[in-house]
């Protein structure tokens, strides 16, 4: 007992003089000086981190080009009064427990978070940006976010788009026999909650449902679950190492339906590459569509697309350790929306943490040069439900992505689709 | 002439707490430490105790578990869960006040340790080991498919520790000038002193004896009349109360709970925080969480000195990220490898140099 | 029936990859009486290896796999002789810690080098796939029961057949009396690190095949192979093939079956289906189907 104590005491009082002290005056959180702090808290390691590595490289590019060539936020202001971007980026492992302690880490120096990755995670955070009043721009297109007051959702949500893609067969005369198959968590089951909508407004039914976990290796299960019910097009709330197993193992059983899958279930490492194609290249080039927000394909520069050539020019310029990437693309997009939130906070002469909210919900039809759909945000939930438009992707290994354009639309469904209380 | 260590006299100086006028003077720091802590420190560092103040709970309790008693569990996270949801449930949709949600937990855990207990009275060593594993992704299912109580794979929220109106997260509402941070701190920070206390007047009374009777020699200890049955599954309760209650506030201050939180990474921590702090004592477990919890963050602060190590985030090789994990895995094997005893042997070690001084070869 | 016949035959490839699995901790446990948790990342190294040596420099496969094979044998050789030859004469429990601490680091290492991409492999039986009665498999499944069946064969042979075998387990048995008869101790542990370490590399081979793909996460499906060794004995070859089996084809007769039969069960029950079969399995058999009984010595 004596050694403990003493040991205790000695321990609290050295990390008391250690440690430093409280600041006795609060200035404006995140800002000092010219310099403006952001947060990004992104899976930097493990399995997520094919996701949150390239999305933080389309942050950090896009944020360098702010600096570099813009001169730094607040186009209005003289070059030398501009704002400097920097970033505090942390590592959440893609575990929500994790998320939180970096939050913590972070909440005291940052003025708004450019990223929070992961729709658990997010919401592991919910109740303290409430508290701070941190702007947070959520990595996920959860259905949820509308709801939020200080979640800004920069993409049309994942309901939204499995009702485009049933818009688009109903389009083409198809009857589908509809089946899905997604991963178990809120992710997956946005992606079904979405297809429940489509099937009651379109008139056709689920056919079969299956699940699989994270960690799974084998996927006979499921697929054999959707060729049972005789579904002829399945819808796909998975992510990259699932997709390659579910359709692998559909290719092998000589089950093949047309698959329809949620931006997050694509990799280009499910196509390979063109000298090292994948074993699955054939099936999945005849059977597989991804369907996305709205967007230009990468290189596109036809009007319409100037975004897309700001992205491709400082791609080339600061962002060549990074291969092209959908989620390259999607983290720049998303910095994009942060640097237009900058601006017009700085316009309303208001830096502080609640200028940037006010900042957000007076967001209006901001064109996003067709990396995004246009962006009007506002203070009530149904102003903060993203555009809705998407664009349907096939497998083409020739594109840099191995993604080609199929069709892009925007089903008045997806619009009414009940996003707000 | 001052009475050389570990010679009594009397039952009282073997049984009393505070054995000289120097360790109250030690105790009356501590107090003062704890008291002042909140004034001096920044909300970062706060936050960072409170989080060692609430693992060391947990490790306390699989310290009392592995390192007295010799059972080998590898199922702490699912205990921690069971006492984070069944605080959500009691305090959120029965909306109980503290003083009830938070002892229900443990009570909950203990009754959960009950259950597991026997299962060590069949199986010895690894076997219990990869059992206790196998409690984890139980642990999972359940957290992810009871619905109704848990939120499914997305998880739910969890209440602040509130009596009535009195809410100690947030003792600014009284009037008091404390914050989030401040009020969480000192509200964690006595229980675990209360707790911390309790665990070592057990392990210093009979079945704490009985405990360590167990770990030494099993076969010896039946022999001189040691219930095995009941002492493994009163480890068992009593290691799951401590986990319950600590994941019970955990919850409380994250305030968001997911099934993903209770994994198999978790019960490494504690176990790493309990071979890293020492097997077998109580502080040491204190000490554990801390260098635990503290660790990621040093690391973190000490990156722009650190060779190889890039800054960027991002980028291939060694990045912080990766570094702070593998000096993680580094520091479990070097302290198994080197320290045994972990840093409570390297404190008493410490000490015997200094008070054997000149001699101390 | 097509259904039950189709899960049955991927439920036995599954299994046998975990079995792969299995039989690697088997070895170290026989000789050793040492749990690896590491195994499964030693498997991952053992695999990032073969696509290092095939898909990016270029060796042809058939010579990647042993080149890789004697390297991890090499590591394993390594790991036993740096840490655990300290190690002697400690609680289990720590060693097993130890192991535990090796996962970690080598699993961010892997990360570090590979990132988390997922590769292929490149193996020759990519995603051919035969057709036998209605039933489809993949030809690499094949491959992968004709593996294990085959490494069970080897490890009978040499354990039961060979000098360097029953040295192996009697050095598990009693160290001391072993050294009293002249059996090189150490000697033993390094040569069931280095089985371990090449077996690992097979499995790491199988269990990234078609169609599943080689990325770090794969260090996770050792998981479910734990209770497969577990079941049959942790000391017994042949009952971590047994076991493995069994717990592949009732991991995927549950996953296929459950929401029908059982849907009250919730989803994906098949995670834990492995660990159920596990504690069921040594509530009546405390040792495992086919492990040896241990005797305490007073």
């Amino acid at each position: 007992m004596r050694n403990g104590l003493r040991v205790l005491a000695l321990t609290a009082v050295v990390l008391l003089v250690a440690t430093a002290c409280r600041a006795q005056v609060k200035t404006a959180v995140g800002v000092e000086g010219r310099t403006i702090t952001l947060g990004v808290i992104s899976p930097l390691t493990g399995a997520a981190a094919v996701i949150g590595k390239p999305l933080t490289r389309g942050n950090e590019v896009y944020f360098q080009y702010v600096n570099d060539v813009l001169g730094g936020v607040g186009q209005k202001l003289p070059k030398e009064e501009r704002y400097k971007i920097a970033l505090a980026t942390t590592d959440s492992q893609y575990r929500p427990d994790v998320q939180v302690q970096q939050y913590n880490a972070i909440k005291g120096k940052v003025l708004m978070l450019a990223q929070s990755l992961g729709t658990a995670h997010t919401n592991a955070i919910l109740p303290q940006i409430n508290e701070d009043k941190i702007l947070t721009v959520a990595a996920t297109l959860s259905s949820d976010w509308p709801k939020q007051k200080y979640v800004v959702a920069t993409g049309g949500p994942y309901p939204g788009q499995f009702i485009n893609a049933a818009q688009y067969l109903k389009d083409k005369g198809v009857s589908p026999k509809v089946g899905i198959i997604y991963q178990d968590d809120d992710y997956g089951l946005d992606g079904v909650k979405g297809l429940e909508y489509a099937a009651k407004e379109f008139g056709f039914q689920i056919l079969a449902r299956a699940t699989y976990k994270a960690t799974d290796t084998a996927y006979a299960a499921p697929v054999t679950a959707m060729r049972a019910a005789g579904v002829d097009h399945v819808f796909l709330a998975s992510t990259p190492a699932a997709t390659g197993g579910i359709l692998g193992t559909a290719a092998t059983l000589t089950y093949a339906p047309q698959w329809i899958g949620l931006s997050p279930a694509w990799a280009g490492s499910l196509a390979g590459t063109a000298d090292k194609p994948s074993p699955i290249l054939p099936y999945i080039t005849q059977r597989l569509w991804i369907i996305t927000d709205a967007q230009c394909a990468w290189g596109d520069t036809k009007a319409g697309c100037e975004g897309m050539k700001e992205l491709i020019d400082n791609h080339k310029k600061f962002g060549g350790d990074q291969p092209p990437d959908y989620y390259f693309t999607f983290g720049y997009t998303q910095a994009r929306v942060v640097h237009q939130i900058l601006e017009k906070a700085v316009e309303q002469g208001d830096l502080t943490r609640e200028g940037v909210v006010k900042a957000f919900e007076s967001l209006k039809n901001v064109n996003m040069g067709g990396l995004l759909n246009e962006i009007s945000y506002g203070p009530t939930c149904k102003e903060k439900v993203p555009a809705t438009a998407s664009t349907i992707w096939r497998i083409d290994i020739k594109e840099p992505i191995a993604l080609a354009t199929v069709a892009t639309l925007d089903s008045p469904a997806a619009k009414k689709f009940p996003y707000c209380p | 002439m001052s009475r050389p260590e570990g010679l009594r006299t009397r039952y009282e100086t073997e049984l009393a707490l505070l054995r000289h006028g120097a360790d109250r003077v030690w105790v009356a720091l501590l107090v003062a430490g704890v008291v002042v802590a909140p004034f001096l420190l920044e909300d970062f560092w706060l936050s960072v105790l409170t989080f060692t103040a609430i693992a060391a709970i947990g490790a306390i309790g699989l310290n009392l578990l592995t390192g007295f008693t010799g059972q080998v569990s590898l199922g702490h996270a699912f205990f921690l869960g069971l006492g984070a949801y069944a605080a959500a449930y009691l305090g959120g949709d029965l909306g109980l006040p503290v003083l009830v949600w938070l002892p229900g937990a443990g009570l909950l855990g203990a009754l959960a340790g009950t259950l597991i207990g026997p299962f060590a009275l069949r199986l010895r060593g690894l076997y219990l080991a990869i059992v206790t594993l196998g409690l984890v992704f139980l642990g999972e299912y359940l957290f992810s498919n009871l619905r109704s109580v848990t939120g499914g794979p997305q998880g739910r929220s969890v209440v602040s520790p509130r009596v009535g109106d009195l809410n100690f997260a947030d003792l600014g509402a009284l009037g008091l000038p404390l914050d989030r941070e401040q009020s969480w701190f000192l509200f964690a920070v006595p229980i675990l002193l209360v707790l911390a206390v309790a665990a070592r007047n057990i392990v210093r009374s009979r079945p704490g004896r009985a405990f360590q009777a167990i770990r030494d020699r099993e076969i010896a200890a039946v022999i001189i009349g040691v219930e095995l049955a009941r002492y493994k599954v009163a480890a068992f309760a009593l290691s799951s109360f401590y986990a319950a209650v600590c994941g019970a506030l955990l919850g409380s201050y994250v305030r968001h709970v997911t099934p993903a939180s209770f994994d198999l990474f978790v019960s490494i921590q504690f176990v790493a925080m309990v071979i890293v702090g020492g097997v077998g004592t109580v502080y040491g477990s204190i000490f554990g969480a801390l260098f635990i919890v503290l660790l990621p963050r040093v690391v973190e602060q000490l990156s722009p000195y650190l060779p190889l190590v890039s800054g960027a985030s991002v980028g291939g090789g060694l990045t912080l990220a990766v570094v702070n994990q593998v000096i993680y895995g580094l520091l479990i094997i070097g302290f198994l490898v080197a320290e045994p005893l972990g840093l409570a042997g390297m404190w008493a070690r410490l000490r015997l140099y200094f008070r054997t001084w000149p001699f101390s070869y | 029936m097509t259904d039950l016949l189709q899960l049955l035959v991927q439920g036995v490839a599954l299994g046998a990859a975990y079995a792969l699995v299995a039989l690697g901790f088997v070895v170290i446990y026989k000789a050793t009486a040492v749990i690896n948790f590491a195994h499964g990342e030693l498997m991952l190294l053992g695999a990032y290896l073969v696509y290092g040596l095939h898909v990016e420099a270029g060796l042809p496969f058939l010579l990647a796999v042993p080149l890789a094979m004697a390297l991890m044998a090499f590591v394993g050789w390594g790991v036993e002789r740096l840490l655990l030859r300290r190690m002697v004469g400690r609680p289990t429990f720590s060693v097993v810690m130890i192991t535990l601490g090796l996962a970690i680091v080598l699993r961010q290492a892997i990360a570090a080098r590979f990132g988390f991409e997922e590769r292929l492999l490149g193996d020759p039986w990519g995603s051919s796939a035969l057709a036998l009665g209605g039933v489809q498999f993949n030809v690499v499944s094949a491959v992968t029961v004709a593996a294990s069946g085959a490494l069970l064969a080897l490890f009978f042979a040499f354990f039961r057949g060979t000098k360097a075998g029953v040295a192996m387990r009697a050095a598990a048995f009693d160290h001391e009396a072993a050294l009293a008869l002249g059996i090189p101790v150490r000697s033993v542990h390094a040569w069931s690190w280095m089985i371990a370490g090449a077996t690992a590399t097979v499995a790491g081979i199988f269990l990234a095949a078609f169609p599943a793909s080689l990325s770090p996460a794969l260090g996770f499906a050792a998981f479910r192979a734990f209770p497969a060794a577990i079941l049959g004995g942790l000391d017994s070859p042949g009952g971590a093939v047994v076991g493995g089996l069994t717990v592949g084809v009732v991991e995927m007769l549950v996953q296929g079956y459950q929401p029908q039969l059982a849907p009250w069960l919730g989803t994906n029950v098949h995670v834990v289906t492995a660990y159920v079969l596990m504690i069921g399995v040594l509530m009546v058999r405390p040792y495992g189907l086919f492990g040896t009984r241990e005797v305490e010595r007073v």
